[in-house]
């Protein structure tokens, strides 16, 4: 209980840098989760675009109507330079012209190069608008040769293609818990650098000489100074974590139902997980720069390797076979299989599994955690 | 004076292991967890694979065929598009629940005016591609049965060679010759962390030089070295080590990892080393606040950091793109942004005047941060300690 008292009367004194690294955390996570749901899952309606039509024409007129409809218009100057800038900082993914003589090629049937599209990144929400426009021009033209003539065939292709295949979700909560699923996903990130960072200083400064030596000469076991510390962890972990859920809870209050009681369960694991390995860094390393520098290496690293930033299914094989050896990865794998993620389904067993696999690792790292303070001890 | 002290701050400031261990195993340890990461992401983001999808058959024998025919033929970048299996309801949405499928379809007779119907477990990308297909084929014959029933011109021959043909109507212009690769600028995002880092090193000067905090600073206030040359000498020699550090991020992630940089990688160096300045300023105003331990002053540099940095895109590449739309003049103080920018400014634009804009902002900010730093520590006296 000495230690357990110790413990909290240095965290007490280290309350300030632990509060900030914890406020940081929380503003990441917010900010993250938040984006993610609006940019992870690709929506053909998203499309940021600058139209511009110099043809001017009532048939391209209608084209620029028929590309406006369900995109994000950006009104810009037609200029190089700032249509550059927008593009690098995707203000919009695609600046749009329509050419001039748009109206007497495709009268003619001419279907080429009839769009000038500028562009910076390459990717399939580009292609798809290609496809679009594409798609757009071949109905125009297959209905001019109905003998329609090219008004009213734009205006039957823009009523032809506004027809949609009807779409259902096998899972229709998906949308509601979207933003929670994303603040789970990246929670490991943010409670392993914000248990690591605050709590690893604060055992650093129990593992000191001055105050280990006067801790062993006292009546003290090892294993009570031992469990005294990961009591203190503990504590302190549940506290970093209930912040966590709190705040989760008050910004996505209404999707805590249901499965979501395994991403709560998943994140108690994965706390635990960061408890130990703080406990074993800090009978390791008597440096708090040297504590950042493996904070930061493994949290970011492992979260980059694992698909906390990048989605799993984005990951080579290679890549995901490596990362099993780290519980951030089958954090992931139960975190997509919670909230059907990276076209995964919902599956208890995968999830148990996972869990499972996760309170392996937690059990090895405490071992090792004891086994580091016992090693350490000696050599004091 | 100044070169003496300007020594010694140099030399024992290469015995400081933390500032090697930090900044320099820093970026090597995380380029290669980054390289490793984003080593196959293009080729499983940007590279087509054959989907997967379940058919339910619901309709006539001919209609059937018509769509297996099309669905079987149609390709993407010379693979087949759909790889299609033909069952029941039951069995395709197990299929789809089992993750066997992407999107399970059910076929509709679009000749007989009932459309085609999709279930999908996710709004992904895969889903969108067959969406986007089975409206094609709906469009497709919609097209068809008005050129059956109308009294036009055209013929169905010719509206069906309309349909089939090969149309580019895009032209493509692409903006820039540079490395476009978006995973690239997370290398941007590093480089721009290990500047900031500087701050720990800008710390220890401002810390070394106060005699309440610590045992160098009490030594140091005592002599008769005036205060302005020992901060000024300690100051130009972290930047010496901080400009070591960059070189050695810079050249790893180049030449050890292949980081395409562009062809002006000199720039890189002076922008990176710039940075790193800019980050030691940082600490040094930081470690100059108030009367706040080293503990404390540490955890506000590492927190401050690695927001900056956060909001730079280093977590989630997007970011400075969000952060751009809803508060753009961020971007234009950030110094992790500012340090990143003038990176992607090289590799993007030929025009220079961009990249010169963020090494002046570098500057300006880095000036203002140090000049607040003396101003903070000018004129401190100490009764008692």
């Amino acid at each position: 209980m000495q230690v357990y008292k110790l413990f909290l009367k240095v965290l007490k004194k280290r309350l300030l840098p632990a509060i900030l690294f914890t406020g940081i955390f929380i503003l990441i996570l917010f900010s993250i989760s938040s984006s993610s749901s609006q940019t992870e899952t690709y929506k053909p309606s998203e499309l940021r675009l600058a139209i511009f039509d110099e043809d001017n024409t009532a048939a391209s007129k209608l084209a620029v109507k028929y590309i406006s409809k369900g995109n994000e218009i950006v009104k810009l100057e037609n200029d190089d330079d700032k249509l550059l800038d927008a593009l690098y900082y995707t203000t919009i993914h695609y600046a749009i012209t329509v050419n001039e003589g748009f109206e007497q090629k495709l009268s003619r049937g001419e279907t080429d190069d009839l769009f000038t599209v500028r562009y910076v990144h390459e990717n399939y929400s580009n292609a798809l608008a290609d496809s679009k426009m594409n798609e757009y021009v071949k109905t125009v033209s297959a209905y001019i040769k109905t003998g329609q003539d090219i008004e009213t065939a734009s205006k039957s292709a823009a009523k032809t293609l506004a027809v949609h295949t009807k779409v259902s979700y096998q899972q229709d909560t998906r949308s509601s818990e979207e933003m929670l699923s994303f603040f789970f996903q990246y929670l490991p990130y943010v409670l392993f650098s914000a248990v690591l960072s605050s709590l690893g200083p604060v055992l650093i400064i129990l593992n000191k000489k001055e105050v280990k030596d006067r801790t062993h000469c006292s009546s003290i076991k090892p294993s009570q100074e031992t469990l005294g510390k990961i009591l203190g962890a503990v504590t302190f972990v549940c506290a970093v974590w209930a912040v966590f859920m709190i705040a989760g809870l008050y910004k996505f209050g209404s999707a805590y139902t249901g499965k979501v009681g395994y991403a709560v369960a998943n994140s108690v694991i994965y706390a635990a997980f960061s408890a130990g390995l703080s406990i074993l860094v800090s009978a390791l390393v008597s440096n708090d720069n040297v504590l950042n520098v493996i904070v930061q290496i493994f949290g970011l690293g492992s979260s980059f390797l694992c698909g906390v930033f990048v989605p799993q299914e984005f990951l080579g094989s290679g890549v995901l076979t490596a990362a099993r050896v780290l519980p951030a990865y089958w954090y992931i794998r139960a975190n997509n299989s919670i909230f059907s993620l990276s076209d995964t389904v919902f599956d208890k067993g995968e999830i148990m599994m996972c869990l499972g696999i996760e309170i392996g690792f937690v059990a090895v790292i405490f071992a090792a955690a004891f086994i580091a303070t016992k090693l350490s001890r000696r050599k004091a | 004076m100044f070169l003496h002290n300007f020594k010694y701050e140099l030399l024992s400031g290469m015995r400081v292991k933390e500032v090697v261990i930090w900044l320099i195993i820093f970026p090597i340890a995380l380029g290669t967890c980054f390289k490793v990461a984003f080593s196959s992401v293009y080729e499983n983001t940007m590279v087509f694979e054959t989907i997967n999808v379940a058919v339910v058959e619901d309709t006539d024998e001919f209609s059937a065929q018509m769509f297996r025919k099309v669905i079987g033929d149609v390709k993407m970048e010379d693979e087949p598009m759909f790889k299609a299996k033909y069952t029941t309801k039951e069995k395709a949405l197990k299929l789809l629940e089992d993750d066997k499928v992407s999107a399970v379809i059910f076929e509709g007779d679009p000749f007989e005016g009932s459309g085609f119907k999709m279930t999908t477990a996710s709004n992904g990308l895969r889903a969108t591609i067959v969406q986007s297909f089975l409206d094609q084929y709906s469009h497709n014959a919609e097209l068809l049965l008005t050129a059956v029933s109308d009294s036009g011109s055209g013929s169905y021959e010719d509206i069906m060679s309309t349909l089939s043909a090969e149309v580019n109507s895009v032209a493509k212009k692409q903006m820039t010759h540079g490395n476009t690769d978006m995973y690239v600028q997370y290398f941007y995002n590093l480089l721009a962390m290990v500047a900031l880092y500087g701050s720990l090193s800008g710390l220890h000067i401002a810390i070394g030089g106060q005699a309440n905090l610590s045992a160098l600073g009490a030594r140091r206030n005592v002599s008769p070295t005036p205060k302005l040359i020992q901060i000024t000498a300690s100051l130009c020699a972290t930047f010496v080590q901080e400009a070591l550090c960059t070189v050695i991020a810079v050249t790893y992630t180049r030449f050890v990892l292949g980081i395409d940089y562009g062809d002006r990688l000199g720039f890189v160096y002076l922008a990176a080393f710039i940075g790193g300045c800019l980050g030691v300023s940082l600490g040094f105003m930081v470690g100059s606040i108030g009367r706040m331990g080293m503990a404390a002053k540490n955890a506000i540099c590492n927190a401050v950091s690695l927001g900056l940095c956060f909001f730079s895109g280093l977590m989630d590449g997007g970011m400075k793109a969000k952060v751009e739309l809803s508060a753009p003049w961020f971007n234009r103080v950030n110094p992790a942004a500012l340090i990143s920018d003038s990176v992607y400014c090289l590799n993007v634009y030929e025009d220079m005047s961009r990249y010169w804009e963020k090494i002046v902002s570098m500057i300006v900010i880095t000036v203002i941060l140090t000049l607040l730093g003396f101003v903070m520590t000018r004129r401190r006296r100490y009764a008692s300690l």
